[in-house]
């Protein structure tokens, strides 16, 4: 881990910003120079929170590592989701939510500050990192459906 | 531009050579090339060397090794397309009389790493910058695949049949049976909706192309190589289905056809099928033949040295086609390249 750079990027990664193109209003993860959908100039560009809420596009998870099997231990859940005008955000799915991360697509999600996930000593500081969530509606929805197909939530 | 003639390919096929060092390996692929060679410029493709060996300047290794020391040494990375970035800077060079033989090597040295490790040499073609949400190269490639699926109101089959048709050339080389895509799908699960099977392996190797521009009869030409980049942030493209960097790369490489031969170096499966969109989005028509020997998937793929591959298999074919177009795309469409290559007296 790069503590330089991590601790560089740590107030705007908590924030939740990014960059935004003021004629377009698309959203920047790094300085660019041009907007990367107009090609507007974003030298003046300032940083701005990104939508709160969002809805699921698309999971997957981290990959297996045949070598080990290391497939459960380390799954890590990713959904895509759009943010309203049609730009898309891959973040991490919080934890509590990964068994459900393939029912959540289409259902609307939020941005939230959750643990990092992997292994910390005694002495290292507790790292937080955004994440996808499902709201408390999306998952009072999940429920029921399940409740009704009579599955297992 | 001077006429630049492919001379002579050697390589060493993919696999875990664990008694060989990256020296070693770059050794035994460029020493048959040199004898009563006058090299005039080495360009390297040595992606690996930096993350893997912990070695900077690979390009002075591969002098050092080989006892050159000619008028221009230079490295190139590209990430896993290295291979068309020092290529590029070849044919640039010949083709304007700076330089009439370049020796261009490719080679990794990856069994050294475990396979996570090998992932993450992938997930280091991402921005890092961009890449504060800590998303793999494999986790990535599946939110494509799922996107294309959704996009294209295909499946998951749609994919497989790459990966499929690619072992299905390959095995027709070694005379083995090779999986249907059904049973492809059937494969061990590393980011929905990929299989491991839609990942090339990653191996050690090395190749080495010797171009020329004095004139010989019969032999294969690069007629032109082309490139093209795009926003490294896969998701804040325009389209990120688009492959835009391969358009860019294929539009710069043909003189308004695309070769009926097309060979495509990726590292999943869903980078091929969107590089093949790419290309028919420029050609308006379909190639009639795509990877000869099944390209990454059969043979396996050596980190950034895939075009020079592509070359041998070029080489080494006995197909009728006049010319070939050889694309390699980086990470997941960031940068390509592509050469067209054509047979000299057809």
């Amino acid at each position: 881990m790069n503590v330089v750079a991590a601790w560089r990027n740590r107030a705007r990664a908590l924030r939740g910003e990014f960059g935004q193109c003021q004629a377009c209003r698309r959203y920047a993860s790094v300085r660019r120079t041009r907007c990367a959908r107009c090609g507007h100039t974003m030298t003046e560009s300032k940083t701005v929170p990104l939508p709160q809420r969002m809805r699921a596009a698309g999971y997957s998870h981290r990959h297996t590592v045949v070598e080990v099997m290391d497939q459960s231990a380390a799954e890590a859940p990713f959904m895509l989701a759009d943010g309203g005008d049609g730009q898309l955000f891959a973040f991490p799915l919080c934890e509590s939510d990964a068994r459900s991360g393939p029912l959540l697509v289409g259902e609307e999600l939020e941005l939230v500050l959750r643990r990092s996930e992997g292994e910390l000593s005694p002495t290292e500081a507790i790292a937080y990192r955004r994440k996808l969530a499902a709201t408390q509606s999306t998952r009072a929805k999940l429920k029921s459906q399940t409740k009704a197909e009579g599955r297992k939530p | 531009m001077r006429s630049v003639a492919v001379a002579g390919v050697h390589a060493l096929p993919p696999d875990q050579y664990w008694s060989l060092s990256l020296g070693d390996l770059i050794l035994a692929a460029a020493t048959p090339l040199l004898s009563g060679q006058d090299i005039d410029a080495l360009f390297c493709a040595l992606p690996s060397a930096a993350p893997v060996q912990n070695q900077a300047d690979g390009a002075a290794i591969a002098a050092d090794r080989l006892g050159l020391s000619p008028k221009i040494v230079q490295g190139a990375d590209a990430g896993d397309a290295s291979a068309g970035a020092a290529l590029q800077l070849a044919w640039q060079f010949l083709g304007s009389g700076a330089v009439e033989t370049a020796l261009v090597i490719g080679a990794a040295k990856t069994s050294d790493l475990g396979e996570h490790d090998r992932q993450v040499l992938l997930d280091r073609l991402l921005d890092q910058e961009a890449d504060e949400n800590a998303l793999s190269y494999a986790a990535q490639a599946g939110l494509l695949a799922g996107q294309y699926c959704q996009a294209r109101t295909g499946n998951a089959e749609r994919l497989a049949s790459v990966t499929s048709s690619n072992l299905s050339a390959w095995s027709g080389e070694c005379g083995r049976a090779a999986p249907s895509s059904a049973e492809l799908r059937r494969d061990l699960v590393v980011a929905p909706p990929l299989v491991r099977s839609d990942f090339p392996q990653l191996l050690d190797g090395a190749c080495a192309v010797l171009l020329t521009t004095k004139s010989a009869r019969d032999c294969w030409t690069i007629e032109s190589v082309g490139a093209g980049s795009d926003t490294v942030s896969l998701w804040e493209r325009r389209d990120p289905l688009a492959f835009v960097a391969v358009e860019k790369a294929v539009t710069g490489a043909i003189d308004g056809t695309i070769p009926a031969w097309v060979e495509i170096d990726c590292g999943v499966s869903i980078a091929q099928r969107l590089t093949e969109d790419a290309i028919l989005r420029v050609a308006k028509t379909k190639p009639d033949l795509v990877n000869i020997r099944g390209g990454s998937h059969g043979r396996g793929r050596v980190f950034g040295s895939s075009l020079l591959y592509q070359f041998g298999d070029i080489i080494d074919s006995r197909a009728s086609f006049p010319s070939v177009l050889a694309v390699t795309v980086a990470g997941l469409g960031s940068r390509a390249f592509a050469a067209r290559l054509g047979k000299s007296g057809t």
